[in-house]
């Protein structure tokens, strides 16, 4: 007789909830690589046919959906510089640089296989320490997520480009933009009397504007775009390359996994930290940016070890930390499988299935990713005058469904002008969308720390873990200046 | 040659089909075409959820499509705005809120619309929200909370959520009911339902109120106290937990409601239909467990009773908020 997880495999491999696995894995792919498109609209969108099917299977195929949009992310990022999704942005990074080299194909297996191994590190955590692991989030209070966001935006300011002054006039920017809709208050702010402008910016739209939309503007004028220029050369990364990716492979699953047990630490903030700290720890740090496999692989491993950390505070204490799992959540309440501790053990059976669902799922979406990477690879031979269109088409597709609106298609455009014009000036983008994520963030969590501390700073400084954050920050930014002089003296003495 | 009057008769239909669809379509019953649900809120809420149930059940049962339609944001302006824009043929509906209709029109000055306006097709739904404080505080019902309060305003935190939910204004109403002033307790704002829930679990806050449905397993896992039920009626998955009013606050009735809305002009044929038809699911076990199982309660009011909620909860809540300043008088 199987037990725990080993049953719960075998049960996920029955023929039906092997089908709905699979239909969700391709579903969730498919997501995953067209820009625009996210896994939370997608699983709106299946949300009614869903209810209708018997309940394992339907949280399979949603589920599936949501970690196979983390595989997907980064197919279009390594080829094209277009992120698919917005946790798939520091992806572009290295992966296009090496795409552009002509390793392309060496990418794209290090971001599947990277996923494979961070989803799977992540089970099995879950696996073998369940609820246990989801209290932790009760430890942090208001003026620690501060801190910790405090932490980020700081480290995270100076990311993509040469100038810390542009990187941080970028994150004020982009925490700018983030003001405009309506205030906690109700009262409208940077609305120019615009009815549409109340309802806010959405990320969506800005994603497939700054990072779409501009370089598709940027490739056309080049006329033919560099990397279809490029040989495909050998489809699977080295032994050696692998065996660098090790350690950043663990560095990063610990991160993503840590953050995802946290609610409102959405994937694209795992990817962007576990990036930042692969950039400052690794051996190859000197080729970040110029087409390290490490970077590709640091984000890659973040976001899926971050997805499959998320179902832990949501099935323990019904805490979504995502709005996909918000979905995923409301689909289990529907079905009278309530979450919680009593979950684990009166459902015991269904929660086994669903995580050895999550085995199976990061396999198929492995089997699935690898044979890919040839024929993924070949699309950039396709002309870049047919390709352009069609990704604009799903930029646009995408900006519309956010709410059936043409105002947010207008606002994907603008930002892409916007990111055309950064792209020229050599601004960098990647921290515009930081500011736009986290701003909001810091002022949810900095608002109720003041008001209950009346509007003391103090507050702050008193708590161990807000405390440590802000300790850390400076000392990051300590050794910065530190690295700074020594590499200013080291050059005079050139 | 031949001529085949089937084939001749056929044709002309498709063509005249194509050509004009409108004569087919006039003389079929009301839906004929998919209808689109409004939906104030992103994907995911309470709200959205419901709508979606409403979709399902009601696609099925009428053959037609209704597809849910998320226009989140705004303090629910946008969305609103939207339903006031669109033709009054029944085909575009949405799923109203207390945030929607009575609370927006208390709290916000220069609206693009009037409430007056609307047309109330028919109250569905009731998603009980309720007040909570941490198993490690030492109150054990809503009096000693309320005592609590009483005897130190200053130090009672409690969590805020944005002006535009019913949770908070249910907070406003507590706090003012037994006689606290709101402006020196310490109002915590949080921006989301998990935030309000983890510092309502940790202690982080005094006091705190949101729906019951998602907060079902942090109440199981013991993490959470529940004081009392905002709703006319207990519900069954928590039978031991009382409403307001039988803890001795009647006057606490901002519970948080979904019902239809139809934009102005809307002819009465069509709300009548969704009267009846409402009226019945209501009667209907399948319907009516899907929605008990999101920790809701059907709660079915006809048109004209829908209406008269909505405008004395909206004078209940402009009260409120001149009395706390956020509008002026």
């Amino acid at each position: 007789m199987l037990e725990g997880p080993l049953w719960g495999i075998w049960n996920a491999m029955s023929p039906l909830n092997l089908l709905f696995g699979l239909i969700g894995c391709i579903l969730g792919t498919l997501v995953g690589v067209l820009p625009g498109l996210g896994p939370a609209s997608a699983v709106a969108l299946l949300f009614p046919v869903t209810i209708s099917l018997p309940p394992v299977p339907a949280i399979i195929m949603l589920g599936g959906i949501y970690y196979g949009a983390m595989y997907g992310g980064s197919t279009t990022s390594i080829l094209m510089n277009i992120p698919g999704e917005s946790s798939s942005v520091p992806t572009t990074f290295d992966g296009y640089e090496m795409a552009k080299q002509g390793r392309a194909g060496p990418a794209l297996a290090i971001a599947a296989i990277g996923s494979f191994v961070g989803g799977t590190l992540a089970i099995m955590a879950l696996s073998f320490t369940g609820p246990l692991l989801a209290s932790l989030l009760f430890y942090f209070t208001a003026p620690d997520y501060a801190g910790m966001i405090f932490f980020s935006l700081v480290s995270l300011a100076t990311l993509s480009g040469k100038s810390i002054l542009k990187g941080i006039l970028m994150v004020l920017t982009g925490m700018l933009l983030a003001t405009v809709g309506c205030s906690l208050g109700g009262i409208p702010c940077f609305t120019f009397g615009s009815v549409k402008m109340m309802g806010g910016l959405d990320l969506v739209s800005m994603v497939v504007g700054l990072f779409g939309i501009s370089e598709i503007m940027v490739s056309l004028e080049e006329e033919v775009a560099t990397i279809s220029r490029a040989k495909l050369g050998k489809l699977m990364p080295t032994l050696q390359e692998m065996r660098n990716c090790i350690g950043c492979t663990l560095r990063s699953t610990g991160l993503g996994f840590f953050l995802g047990l946290l609610p409102g630490m959405v994937p694209t903030i795992a990817s962007f930290m576990a990036y930042d700290v692969e950039k400052r720890v690794s051996r190859n740090r000197a080729n970040f940016g110029k087409g390290a496999i490490e970077g590709v692989c640091a984000p890659e491993v973040a976001n899926n070890a971050n997805a499959q950390a998320g179902y832990i505070p949501m099935m323990a204490f019904g805490i979504p930390p995502t709005p996909t799992l918000a979905m995923l959540l409301a689909a289990l309440m529907i079905f009278g499988l309530e979450p919680g501790p009593l979950l684990f053990t009166k459902n015991a059976d269904f929660v086994w299935t669903i995580i050895g669902a999550m085995y199976v799922g990061n396999a198929i979406l492995l089997i699935l990713n690898l044979p890919l990477v040839g024929l993924w690879a070949r699309i950039v031979h396709i002309p870049y005058k047919l390709l352009a269109p069609i990704i604009l088409g799903l930029c646009f597709l995408g900006a519309y469904a956010i709410r059936d609106d043409m105002f947010d298609v207008a606002v994907a455009v603008l930002f892409g002008i916007m990111g055309y014009m950064a792209k020229k000036f050599d601004w960098p983008t990647p921290p515009l969308l930081l500011g736009f994520i986290l701003g909001p963030k810091l002022e949810g969590y900095l608002r109720p720390s003041l008001s209950v501390s009346g509007g003391s700073m103090a507050i702050f400084f008193t708590r161990p873990i807000s405390l440590g954050f802000i300790l850390l920050t400076f000392l990051l930014i300590g050794i910065r200046f530190y690295l700074r002089k020594i590499e200013k003296t080291g050059q005079a003495q050139v | 040659m031949y001529f085949s009057l089937t084939r001749f008769g056929f044709s002309a239909f498709i063509i005249l089909y194509l050509a004009f669809p409108s004569i087919f379509c006039q003389a079929a019953e009301y839906p004929s075409k998919p209808i689109t649900l409004l939906v104030g809120y992103a994907p995911g809420g309470g709200t959205d959820l419901a709508a979606r149930l409403i979709s399902g059940y009601f696609s099925k049962k009428w053959g037609q499509q209704l597809m849910v339609v998320n226009k989140p944001g705004g303090n629910l302006v946008p969305c609103v705005l939207e339903l006031y824009k669109a033709k009054p043929d029944g085909y575009t509906l949405m799923v109203d809120t207390n945030g929607a209709s009575s609370i927006q029109t208390a709290i916000m000055r220069n609206l693009p619309f009037k409430l007056e306006d609307r047309i109330f097709l028919t109250n569905f739904l009731i998603n009980p929200t309720f007040y909570f404080c941490s198993a490690n505080k030492p109150w054990k019902t809503l009096k000693e909370a309320a005592e609590y309060a009483k005897k130190d305003p200053a130090n009672f935190k409690w969590a805020a959520m944005d002006i535009s939910s019913t949770t908070t204004l249910s907070l406003i109403q507590f706090l003012d009911a037994i006689g606290v002033d709101i402006l020196k307790t310490k109002k915590m704002d949080f921006k989301g339902g998990p935030d309000v829930m983890v510092a309502g679990a940790n202690g982080e806050v005094d006091f705190a109120n949101y729906g019951i449905g998602p907060a079902l397993p942090l109440i199981e896992s013991g993490k959470i106290r529940p004081l009392a039920l905002i709703s006319p009626q207990r519900i069954k998955r928590l039978p031991d937990l009382p409403t307001v009013k039988e803890e001795g606050f009647p006057g606490l009735t901002a519970a948080q409601w979904c019902g239809i809305s139809g934009p102005p002009k809307l002819p009465k044929e069509i709300v009548a239909k969704w009267d009846q038809e409402m009226k019945k699911a209501a009667a209907d076990p399948e319907f009516t467990a899907s929605i008990e199982k999101l920790g809701m309660i059907v709660h079915y009011l006809p048109s004209e009773a829908y209406k008269k909620m909505v405008w004395d909860e909206m004078k209940l809540f402009t009260d409120l908020a001149e009395k706390i300043g956020v509008r002026p008088k």
